[in-house]
């Protein structure tokens, strides 16, 4: 080794001894990441192979079998898949009862993403302009958990506020308010026997698991409008409600159109708050799950789930055209 | 003009109230874990016991779906954290054709609906006549996890100064030396982040689950099938305690392991 | 006297960008090499040939004659101060500096003793156990060139090393690179876009425009004789006269500079007259700009002599050997 640091080397002596400019490959590590500094694509190649593969292959390579099963057909005697090329299957969808369940899957999307984002401004306004220090970061966890937390856990805990002999009913009885839950259950199509077998149920389920999907990107979006863009605008002599319209809402939607992206297409795709607290009427995740399993029919299963995913594909098209993935 | 700082009075109404509606519910699950009344969701309780816990404990069938929820949820880390740094790395500095497509490609998983991975793996498996096993289950959760560590691990590269790599090469350390001395221990704490959120995501997920598990369970599936056929209800709550818990300390260790840098852990879900 | 680093005709476009265009330049060892220029001119994508993080396009560097085309950044014995300093955040400020040891397996105790001396040779004896998080801007530059120096690197590349630092600090760093570099006699390189900075502490400056060296030499010739309007306008503030107005004033029919203390305000045998349009006090004089027919120039009064009031009309005049013929352009 032709190294400059000689550790035997008088260390009170200042002035450098001459050595070779360019020091030699020193083993296999040298000699590998020449190659990569010599071909930064090798490098990018090297790195990408894996998790590319797997993408590739698990996750597109799934994409296209659904695909593809979607254009299969069930035989109607033995049960068995059909692995021909038809549109049958499609053209089963536009049956008047499952053309029921796409619509009432979309609606019931749309609604969830408007309350979304209705509950979600003020957090997500409150924790960008207002909240500092502690309390930004109280803000953030107390988003970030519910986000995180357990799923099914979620699920449940309503299940067992909207039960019929629950919190709710306990707690409209105790103020003496039960006529107005019963009016409100008594309302057609969105009420029912009780908030647990009820639109208005399911509903506030999609409604509660998804809400942080919303309010973070909200709130990412929001802390991008600078403070003195507010204050010109006050300055302006605009009113609170009209920054609000003029300045704050327009630069938030970016934030909520992302937000929605997560809104609609979880609500869009989830098959169990509606089995377990809903009426028995199905949604597309319902309608997937049981052609599935149950009925076996696993062309009109993938079919159905290309709703969603054409649904989406449009959705993102859109946004992307917004610039809502700036603020993802 | 407002020179104060104070919020509008409705803001913080609204604020606090929205607060509270995501983190009441939760607590209902702890109560109804100590109720008396097995057989219906009474409230309030009519007594209060800490039977269930014992009860649980004992029972055989929740033993085997919590060791495989464990199982699925390390395994599927670990691959999460190889295949997600790897694709951090790739995609954080450089430029490139197709790029991104690949990013994309990488959000996939989670941007689509979990329905929509686990009827598409649930096809493939039908395609090929791939019988069900741990494996199946692990390749969906692997999947939507990838992006879990990739969204740690990318910000933490970004908000790496660039030029301490370059330093590092430029005072004699090979790639590997760099990435040994200089990248890994920067990267630690973000990837520890991911890999614990993607253990969470992975404990609880039960929708891809479903698709691609045939007649195992993990937790979650136990849970589900307690839900739709009630045996004993406060024993499904003891569970969901548990299940809350493995899930909220990761998340929690996460937020402390990123906080203060731009890229806190949990905001890519 | 050995040339540590050589350019020839050494181009790096990016794209269509012509970032180094043709670059052609010596540097003696021993030297202390200045590249000045604008953000942009290529003077950095220059050093970054040199410490190997850029790949030239065209074009042939030798660094002490061995020619280092396809050798990477790692296996060349030179070391750079970076612009942001790029200390390890992970690691203490010994660790920092025996970092290029470390990567070489030398062993712990003779890399942390070497660290030592060369933290006291930067005057950071008792620092070596903190985080750089936790120094002031000067403390950090000194670490970053102590890790550069550990390796006893035959050029020494510094990249804008001072622009973090407040005027005063910067001044003293200035002395102290000065007095280091004649101390160690290693070849430093020195980007920066500071002209005052690269005259006082360089022996020899090039001057970058465009991906070109404008104009490369002593400090002085830089000053006093610049070959083209550019240098002329960046390297100091000093009058360009046109074509007309040089032959005019008895110089050739080519542009030409003109250094404001050449110029004095007479009352008889003026050049030129003129009215004094702004004067801005510099401590060490005062600077008098005067409008005369074709343009304006500007004119240094020495500390003592009589500053002109404002609005006054005064008469100029200079040697003509004080005009300095340039190139076109």
């Amino acid at each position: 080794m032709t190294l400059a640091a000689d550790p035997a080397r008088d260390p009170g002596h200042d002035g450098v001894q001459p050595s070779g400019a360019i020091l030699p490959a020193r083993g296999l590590g040298d000699r590998v990441s020449a190659v990569f500094w010599r071909h930064p694509n090798v490098l990018l190649a090297t790195l990408l192979a894996l998790p590319l593969l797997w993408l590739v292959v698990v996750y597109l390579g799934s994409l296209a079998a659904l695909l593809m099963q979607s254009f299969y057909s069930i035989d109607e005697f033995s049960g068995q898949i059909r692995r021909e090329f038809t549109l049958s299957t499609y053209a089963e969808l536009l049956r008047p009862a499952n053309m029921d369940i796409i619509i009432r899957t979309v609606a019931m999307s749309a609604a969830v993403t408007l309350g979304a984002v209705v509950i979600a401004f003020p957090i997500a306004y409150f924790a960008a302009r207002y909240a500092r220090g502690h309390w930004k970061a109280l803000f953030y966890l107390g988003v970030m958990l519910p986000l995180w937390s357990s799923y099914l856990v979620k699920v449940y805990a309503w299940k067992l506020i909207l039960a019929r002999e629950g919190i709710i009913t306990w707690a409209t009885d105790g103020i003496g308010a039960s006529a107005v839950l019963n009016g409100i259950l008594a309302l057609p199509v969105i009420g029912g026997n009780s908030l647990s077998t009820s639109y208005i149920g399911t509903w506030l389920v999609f409604l509660y698991v998804w809400l942080p999907y919303m309010i973070l990107p909200m709130q990412a979006a929001l802390e991008r409008v600078p403070q003195s863009m507010l204050e010109a605008s006050a300055d302006l002599g605009a009113s609170r409600w009209q920054t609000m319209q003029t300045v704050v809402f327009p630069l938030a939607l970016p934030g909520i159109i992302a937000g929605s992206i997560f809104t609609f297409s979880l609500t869009m795709g989830d098959y169990i708050i509606p089995q377990i607290v809903g009426s028995s009427r199905r949604f597309i995740g319902q309608a997937v799950y049981q052609l599935q399993g149950t009925a076996g029919n696993i062309p009109l299963a993938a079919a159905f789930a290309v709703i969603p995913i054409v649904i989406m594909l449009i959705y993102l098209t859109v946004a992307r055209r917004k610039g809502a993935f700036d603020a993802l | 003009m407002r020179s104060d700082n104070r919020p509008p009075l409705i803001l913080t109404a609204g604020a606090i109230a929205g607060l509270l509606f995501l983190h009441l519910p939760i607590l209902l699950i702890f109560l109804y874990a100590f109720t008396t009344d097995e057989r219906t969701y009474q409230f309030p309780p009519p007594g209060l016991t800490t039977q269930w816990f014992a009860v649980a404990w004992n029972r055989a069938d929740i033993w085997p779906p919590l060791y495989l929820s464990l199982r699925v949820a390390a395994l599927s880390t670990v691959m999460a954290l190889i295949l997600g740094t790897l694709c951090a790395a790739a995609m954080a500095r450089s430029r490139f054709f197709g790029r991104d497509q690949i990013s994309l490609l990488i959000i996939l998983p989670i941007a689509l609906p979990g329905i929509i991975t686990g009827m598409s793996l649930r096809s493939a498996f039908s395609i090929m006549d791939v019988p069900f096993s741990t494996w199946t289950i692990l390749m969906g959760h692997a999947t939507f996890c990838i992006v879990i560590v990739f969204n740690n691990a990318v910000a933490r590269f970004r908000r790496l100064s660039g030029s301490i790599v370059e330093a590092s090469l430029d005072l004699g350390a090979n790639g590997f030396q760099t990435f040994r001395h200089v990248i890994l221990p920067n990267l630690g704490s973000a990837l520890l982040a991911g890999g614990m959120l993607a253990f969470a995501l992975s404990f609880d997920e039960v929708i891809v689950t479903t698709f691609t598990a045939g007649q195992q369970s993990t937790l979650p599936i136990w849970m589900l099938n307690e839900l739709v056929r009630p045996r004993q209800r406060p024993v499904t709550n003891v569970v969901a305690i548990v299940v809350f818990v493995t899930t909220f300390v990761p998340i929690l260790i996460a937020y402390y392991l990123t906080r203060g840098g731009s890229e806190t852990a949990g905001g890519g879900k | 006297m050995t040339t540590a680093v050589e350019f020839l005709n050494v181009s790096r476009h990016f794209g269509s960008i012509r970032a180094v265009d043709g670059v052609t330049l010596n540097i003696a060892e021993g030297t202390f090499f200045a590249m000045l220029g604008p953000s942009g001119s290529g003077k950095t994508t220059c050093l970054r040939l040199i410490s190997g993080f850029e790949q030239p396009t065209g074009g042939q560097i030798r660094i002490f004659g061995q020619d280092c085309i396809d050798v990477p950044p790692n296996r060349r014995n030179v070391n750079t101060v970076f612009q942001d300093y790029a200390l390890f955040p992970h690691m203490n400020v010994r660790d920092n500096v025996a970092y290029g040891l470390m990567v070489k397996g030398v062993d712990k105790r003779t890399r942390l003793s070497r660290a030592d001396e060369l933290l006291a040779l930067v005057k950071l004896d008792h620092h070596g156990s903190r985080k750089p998080g936790e120094l002031s801007g000067g403390q950090r530059q000194r670490v970053a060139l102590a890790r550069a120096l550990i390796n006893e690197p035959r050029v020494l590349l510094l990249d804008e090393p001072l622009g973090a630092l407040d005027l005063k600090l910067r001044e003293a760093m200035q002395d102290e690179l000065k007095a280091l570099q004649q101390r160690l006699g290693i070849t430093f390189v020195f980007v920066t876009h500071d002209q005052g900075e690269a005259l006082s502490m360089a022996d020899q400056v090039a001057v970058f425009s465009e991906g070109q060296i404008a104009q490369i030499g002593t400090p002085a010739e830089i000053y006093e004789k610049p070959r083209t309007r550019f240098v002329a306008d960046f390297v100091g503030s000093s009058n360009v006269l046109s074509a007309e107005m040089a032959a005019g004033f008895g110089g050739a029919a080519r542009p030409a500079s003109l250094r404001p203390e050449a110029v004095r305000i007479v009352e008889e045998g003026a050049c030129v007259r003129g009215r004094v349009q702004a004067l801005r006090y510099l401590g060490s004089g005062t600077r008098v700009i005067v409008a005369v027919p074709g343009g304006e120039l500007s004119v240094f009064v020495t500390k003592g002599l009589p500053v002109p009031a404002q609005g006054a009309e005064v008469g100029l005049n200079w040697d003509a050997q004080a005009m300095h013929p340039m190139e076109q352009g």
